[in-house]
């Protein structure tokens, strides 16, 4: 793999289109496998669910005052893993940055699997699932309108407007890149593939609209990555618990979304580069970025944590430096170092240049601060919960195997269609990679012919 | 690397060539020096009429000051950690604001000495009478007796301050070396003063990459010495002026906006100096046009965290943190101050800045920086005044005569400082080879600027 700030380029559009599209509908055994242990995931996690309407939210561990337990940590998570398809594809188109070419599709679509799968949890976390409707606004008889003054109400529309612009965002830069597995498939394929390419033809005047619809929505996404999880950080920092009473909660949230959607950037690509053999398209040029992305991140949250604590002591607010106090040092106190050591110290390697090159390195710290970034949800939930304003009601909490099986569930329902995904459709960017590559002139042909 | 027009090469001479007779316009001394005058005048008026308040101005000018300097040096960290193209021509200007920070600092130093007493309510030698009188929010937590403590507060102070100096000193000598060194090389001798002393020995490419090597090396300390600094002096400084009232976003939000503050200023310089700087065949629409836009996003940015601090501490309605807020937004005598500081930092150059044309063009890109300036300005004496001046009435002359006195006098030293500074070093960082268009941006102004045709 090259690590150079000039990647090795395919030499035509030729070679890109059938680099990318090869394999497409060709499903490999390994593939196949993983397919299968993310099916059985997410039926174990169906299964799961299905007690729990049965018998009802005690099968989970919530133990009270602890009522919200590793659904919220889980769906906390996977908005954040959401953040940063749209930051890659987005914010730095909109920067013209050139490394987010190889990774920005995949990022997308990992954007739009992981918000399905946080959507899932408002679902899941209720009793009564089938009423999961009354979280929208309809018209009824008693003129009954949800609470819009809860930030969890806020959330709704702040996540389904993110969805829907995120998964427009993601369709909209397919389109062209459709138009091209149409153009080299046969039969049913062609038709289902040519449906898809919504009449595409690569003419100036689609092309002219594209770049204009596509700067639009760009546009249109960039701000919805800092409102969204700012919406979610609020579904804490507006409560007086303490812990999650904090004005900083917006950016730190943010930053760690962003943190822990490129680490997953890079734990799921960096595979996938070697099994497609796509060292062409996605390198450690494309990694190296990525890093540097969670080394800065890295440090705002080291940043942030810091922060919480030193004001938490500045304060001398008693609850609020109480539930700091015990975060490092009580009942989940494992949790908060392990958090600790995976958001603030696993990254440091990266500083170092032949680290942040090295796959295996990249591959490793990317695991750690996924793993990191759960827990860091899971310090700020549980805990907080677990030890609130009085003594007498201070408790534990430990999720049972339900709420596990449904956790283990959704990172299932996540692995099904994003391996969906890598076989129905370019997972590389081909319209995007030909902008890097010599136009298809006389001139160009020659040079690659006599080469 | 354009086919028309001077080549790189021949406009990197012109700029070492301009170096040799520059020194600062008459206008911009004698204004200065007005400013200055305006600055005495107004301390003169405000001491004798209210050291409450001006002791306040005097904190939150520094304050400022101490903002501005910095926050256009991180604007230079900034560009050499992305090792941006595009901006490499304010590079030198952003680093020549940090001659500011050692006047700033002298004038906190004089704040440390003279003028706790009088804006601190946690002072034990409070001049403004019982503090627990304001209690809850006068007197200091007792158990931040020790964190409060003048000597180890005053000390602090000066310390954070004078840390990031240091750090600055280091990576400016890295960056300013190689470039007069070159400029050295071509004019037969040193031109630069005392500024010399950071000339290297050996040849200026390869000064530049030793240089550029270690200045990278220092990225990270020179990033988190800021945030962590800042955020230390934000908290000290500013927000100890209500010892109850915390927000762990305030000390971002005031590193954020500094550096928002340095980027304005620098826009400011280039435009309003660009003749005198010899920028001309440097600063293109598309370097103000992408000035513009940072500026946007840090104005967009100084938004989203005001917000973000205002919107819990609105909901939950906590006794200990609506008081530091409500002062400031629902007292008639600094609600509409509040509204200002709104319109000149957030509302009035978010609406500007969503033209690209405007971005683009020199004077309204002036006007904007000018409103940014003077809101961030506003701002950091809203922050401080209402905790030190206790009157139920708005004191407009003092406004007018000391606080923005004191405006303009330091203006006036941060003039003739950054005159002095870009008057003996290359306005342009010459010895670096990103000082020319990177190829990629060369073919997007292209593409633009076929679509601007249109």
């Amino acid at each position: 793999m090259q690590g150079t700030e000039n990647p090795n380029r395919p030499a035509t559009f030729g070679e890109a289109n059938r680099d990318i599209i090869r394999v497409l509908l060709k499903p490999s055994m390994g593939w196949a496998a993983l397919f299968a242990i993310s099916t059985a995931a997410m039926i174990y996690g169906g299964w799961c669910w299905y007690l729990q309407l049965v018998y009802g939210l005690g099968v989970g561990g919530y133990n009270p005052p602890v009522m919200w337990g590793i659904y919220i940590v889980t769906f906390v998570f996977w908005v954040g893993i959401g953040h940063a398809g749209t930051l890659i594809s987005a914010i730095l188109f909109l920067v013209r940055s050139k490394w987010r070419t190889g990774v920005y599709r995949a990022s997308e679509a990992m954007t739009v699997f992981a918000v399905m799968t946080a959507l899932l949890f408002p679902v899941l976390h209720l009793g009564r699932a089938w009423q999961v409707y009354w979280f929208f606004p309809y018209p009824n008889q008693r003129y009954l309108w949800m609470n819009f003054k809860s930030p969890l109400m806020w959330d709704v529309f702040a996540i389904s407007t993110y969805f829907t612009v995120s998964a427009v965002f993601f369709f909209v830069g397919l389109v062209p890149d459709i138009a091209v597995v149409r153009d080299h498939s046969t039969g049913l394929v062609k038709k289902i593939y040519g449906v898809l390419a919504l009449g595409w033809h690569g003419t100036m005047r689609q092309w002219h609209h594209y770049m204009a619809a596509y700067g639009f929505f760009a546009a249109l996404a960039a701000p919805l990555v800092l409102s969204v999880h700012s919406v979610v950080s609020w579904d804490f920092a507006m409560a007086i618990t303490a812990g999650w009473h904090s004005t900083i909660f917006p950016p730190y949230f943010v930053a760690g979304a962003i943190f822990s959607g490129c680490a997953m950037v890079i734990t799921l690509m960096l595979p996938l580069s070697y099994a497609y053999n796509w060292e062409k398209y996605l390198n450690l040029w494309h990694f190296e970025q990525l890093a540097k992305m969670c080394l800065l991140t890295s440090g705002i949250l080291t940043y942030a944590y810091g922060t919480e604590y030193f004001v938490g002591w500045y304060s001398q607010n008693p609850y609020e430096w109480g539930i700091f106090y015990w975060r490092a040092t009580g009942e989940y106190a494992w949790a908060f170092w392990l958090m600790v050591f995976c958001n603030c110290v696993a990254p440091l390697p990266w500083y170092i240049r032949s680290m942040r090159t090295n796959p295996a390195v990249l591959f490793i710290i990317s695991i750690f601060v996924n793993i990191g970034m759960w827990f860091e949800r899971f310090n700020i939930v549980v805990s907080s919960l677990a030890h609130q304003f009085d003594p007498a009601v201070w408790t534990s909490y430990w999720p049972s195997e339900i709420e596990w099986g449904v956790m283990i569930g959704s990172f299932g329902w996540f692995g099904f269609w994003f391996l969906l995904f890598l076989q129905v459709l370019p997972a590389v960017a081909i319209a995007e990679i030909k902008e890097l590559i010599q136009p298809p002139t006389k001139a160009a042909l020659g040079a690659v012919e006599a080469k | 690397m354009s086919s028309h027009g001077p080549s790189f090469e021949d406009k990197v001479a012109a700029s070492i060539d301009a170096v040799k007779d520059r020194s600062l316009p008459g206008m911009a001394r004698n204004l200065a020096f007005a400013g200055i005058a305006w600055g005495v005048a107004g301390l003169g008026y405000g001491f004798m009429t209210s050291p409450e308040w001006t002791w306040g101005a005097w904190l939150a000018t520094s304050f400022f000051f101490l903002c501005m300097g910095q926050g256009a040096v991180m604007f230079a960290v900034i560009l050499h950690g992305t090792k941006a193209h595009w901006g490499r021509p304010l590079k030198r200007i952003a680093e020549s604001f940090a001659v500011v920070l050692p006047i700033a600092w002298l004038a906190l130093l004089v704040f440390l000495i003279f003028g706790t007493d009088t804006v601190y309510s946690w002072s034990p030698a409070y001049t403004q009478g019982d503090p627990t009188a304001l209690a809850p929010h006068g007197q200091a937590p007792a158990a931040k007796e020790f964190w409060l403590a003048k000597g180890f507060f005053e000390a602090r102070q000066l310390g954070y301050v004078a840390l990031m100096m240091l750090l600055d000193f280091l990576f400016i000598r890295n960056s300013i070396g190689p470039d007069l060194k070159a400029a050295a090389d071509r004019l037969g001798g040193p031109v630069a003063g005392w500024w010399s002393t950071f000339m290297p020995s050996g040849d200026a490419a390869e000064a530049f990459k030793s240089g550029d090597y270690r200045n990278e090396a220092m990225l990270p300390v020179m990033g988190f010495g800021y945030a962590i600094l800042w955020s230390l002096l934000a908290f000290d400084l500013i927000m100890s002026v209500d010892p109850w009232w915390f927000s762990n976003m305030f000390g971002g939000w005031i590193f954020m906006s500094s550096i928002l503050l340095g980027m304005a200023s620098i826009g400011f310089t280039a435009v309003v100096g660009k003749d005198w700087l010899d920028l001309g065949p440097w600063l293109k629409p598309h370097v103000t046009h992408d000035l513009g836009k940072l500026i946007l996003a840090g104005t967009m940015f100084w938004g989203y965290t005001l917000f973000a601090q205002i919107l819990p501490i609105y909901y939950t309605n906590v006794p200990e943190e609506t008081n530091f807020l409500l002062v400031r937004l629902m007292l008639p005598q600094w609600a509409w101050y509040s509204q200002l500081v709104a319109v000149l930092v957030f509302l009035a150059p978010f609406t500007m800045l969503l033209s690209r044309g405007l971005k683009k063009m020199h004077r309204p890109f002036v006007a904007l920086t000018c409103l940014t300036i003077t809101g961030l300005f506003l701002e950091r004496s809203l922050l401080v005044l209402p905790s030190t001046y206790l009157e139920d009435t708005f004191p407009t002359v003092l406004f007018l005569v000391t606080s923005f006195g004191l405006f303009a006098g330091g203006l006036g030293v941060t003039v003739l400082a950054v005159g002095s500074f870009l008057s003996k070093v290359p306005s342009v960082p010459v010895a670096d080879p990103r000082l020319d268009e990177h190829p990629w941006e060369g073919h997007i102004h292209a593409f633009d600027a076929s679509h601007a045709a249109k």
